[in-house]
């Protein structure tokens, strides 16, 4: 479960997320809607620990981030444009992450990216992918651990016909998994299909909170 | 164990897939040697022996403390600047440009804000230490192709004619500290106070700074400015009253220290951020 509390960030004098309280529970996908800069991505940010709040606060399982933990534990994390290092493979790219903490082994990198229809013994380096097959390695890289909490901004972007019906069958499977999943879309269409609960963003606010 | 990782993936990610950064030290050191060579060769001393010692005098003369009042013009000691120069900019964008992109990874996976600056202090170190490495070993190649003595003794006479330098008598031990140990020491503290500057400002403006320190170095004769210590023409081996190696050693690792401490204590609240 997570708290926010009254969670406010200001950069560099503007306020991009003002004062909101929420929480998220496990097992519930929450989608966030909105315009550019309506505050999605720093909702994400902050949740996600990459930036911590002005005022308020932001609890996980009874610790608070940025005092008793610098990144929620378990936390698979997909955020803008996926980035990876271009002279490696897909293999090779989450191989390099699954070892700094030891948490997914060769098999569970190679599931990963079977799931997001990417072959693990294509040989071809990152700078060869195109931007769908980019986008599949940010999604595997967020699912490879199997993680509790999953972040997804907008992961559908650059994907293919065939990209969206894998990732449809992702978040179907992280569902019965019990992950909390919260992720932004532009698609409105396929956010309601995803989400459980839709939250509307407005000038860093959540306007409106919709159970479907 | 999750340091000895993170350090393991900057090596992987850091140093070994921008290797090609070295290159232009190892081409720029070669141009250096070969002049140097070529000025001594100019002389008409063969009869002097012509040691790799005087190659790292050459490489580390800086400038001896500049009075205006005389009327001089001053004169920047390129070789100097450019090595020193050229290992702030060597590592001046991988740490940032990392944690904008693959390093969100990492570092989300680590964990820990304080590892992962620590792990990026000990790449400063070591691509620090790698580049003056490349500047020793490509010297040393050089120097036995050219057939320039491998020894820690030096030609008086060539540094008297070629660096304008009269030194004091120094033994190997002090060689050693003064044209390696001190240099890579100095370095490594400018680019980590530069390191920890990026936590504050754009990288550019700390860049900046590192060469401000280093230009006002070579023109004011100051132990506040560190890279005075890396300056053989401010050492005690070249003048009375210059710059002991001993408070150089103190003065860089204080730096050192310093720029990790408040690292430290600025991630903790460090807003992970596209540049955007």
């Amino acid at each position: 479960m997570i708290k926010l509390e009254n969670v406010s960030k200001n950069i560099k004098g503007k306020t991009v997320i003002d004062g909101i309280t929420q929480t998220f529970h496990g097992g519930i996908t929450y989608g966030l809607k909105g315009i550019n800069g309506s505050g999605k991505t720093m909702l994400m940010r902050l949740v996600s620990g990459l930036i911590y709040p002005t005022s308020g606060r932001i609890e996980i399982r009874g610790k608070e981030l940025g005092k008793d933990m610098s990144f929620p534990d378990d936390l698979g994390l997909l955020i803008e444009n996926p980035a990876f290092l271009d002279s490696y493979t897909g293999f090779d790219n989450l191989w390099l992450l699954a070892t700094l903490n030891n948490r997914a082994g060769k098999t569970e990198v190679k599931e990963a990216l079977l799931r997001t229809g990417l072959d693990p013994e294509d040989r071809r380096k990152y700078k060869k992918y195109s931007l769908g097959m980019k986008q599949r390695l940010g999604i595997a890289a967020a699912i490879m651990e199997k993680p509790q909490i999953l972040i997804l901004d907008e992961p559908l972007n650059a994907l293919d016909t065939e990209g969206v019906a894998l990732f449809d069958k992702i978040i179907r499977e992280e569902q019965e998994r019990g992950t909390l999943i919260i992720l932004s879309c532009h698609e409105e269409k396929k956010l309601h299909e995803y989400a459980d609960v839709i939250l509307t963003l407005e000038n860093g606010k959540i306007k409106d909170r919709e159970e479907l | 164990m999750r340091l000895y990782r993170l350090i393991r993936y900057d090596i992987k990610n850091g140093i070994s897939g921008r290797s090609y950064l070295y290159a232009p030290a190892a081409i720029l050191c070669s141009v250096f040697t070969v002049s140097f060579y070529m000025s001594v060769q100019s002389m008409n001393i063969e009869d002097e022996k012509f040691t790799i010692v005087n190659l790292f005098l050459y490489f580390f003369e800086g400038k001896e403390p500049f009075s205006p009042e005389l009327g001089n013009a001053f004169v920047f000691p390129v070789v100097w600047l450019f090595i020193f120069l050229y290992s702030a900019f060597l590592t001046l964008n991988y740490p940032y440009s990392n944690l904008t992109g693959f390093g969100i990874q990492a570092i989300t996976r680590t964990k820990s804000r304080n590892l992962w600056w620590l792990s990026k202090c000990c790449w400063v170190f070591l691509a620090t230490c790698l580049y003056f490495a490349v500047w020793y070993i490509v010297s040393l190649l050089l120097s036995v192709i050219l057939h320039i003595d491998l020894s820690f003794q030096y030609s008086e006479r060539i540094c008297a004619l070629l660096l304008d330098m009269q030194l004091q008598p120094m033994q190997p031990g002090s060689v050693w500290m003064s044209l390696v140990v001190l240099p890579v020491m100095i370095s490594v503290a400018v680019n980590l106070l530069q390191l920890c500057l990026g936590l504050f400002f754009d990288r550019m403006y700390c860049f900046i700074v590192s060469a401000v320190i280093l230009f006002a170095s070579t023109y004011f004769q100051t132990p506040l400015l560190i890279g005075n210590f890396a300056m053989v023409k401010r050492s005690v081996i070249y003048q009375e009253n210059g710059m002991d190696v001993k408070q150089g050693i103190i003065a860089s690792v204080l730096v050192i220290i310093l720029s990790i401490g408040a690292g430290i204590w600025r991630i903790r609240k460090y807003d992970i951020l596209k540049k955007s």
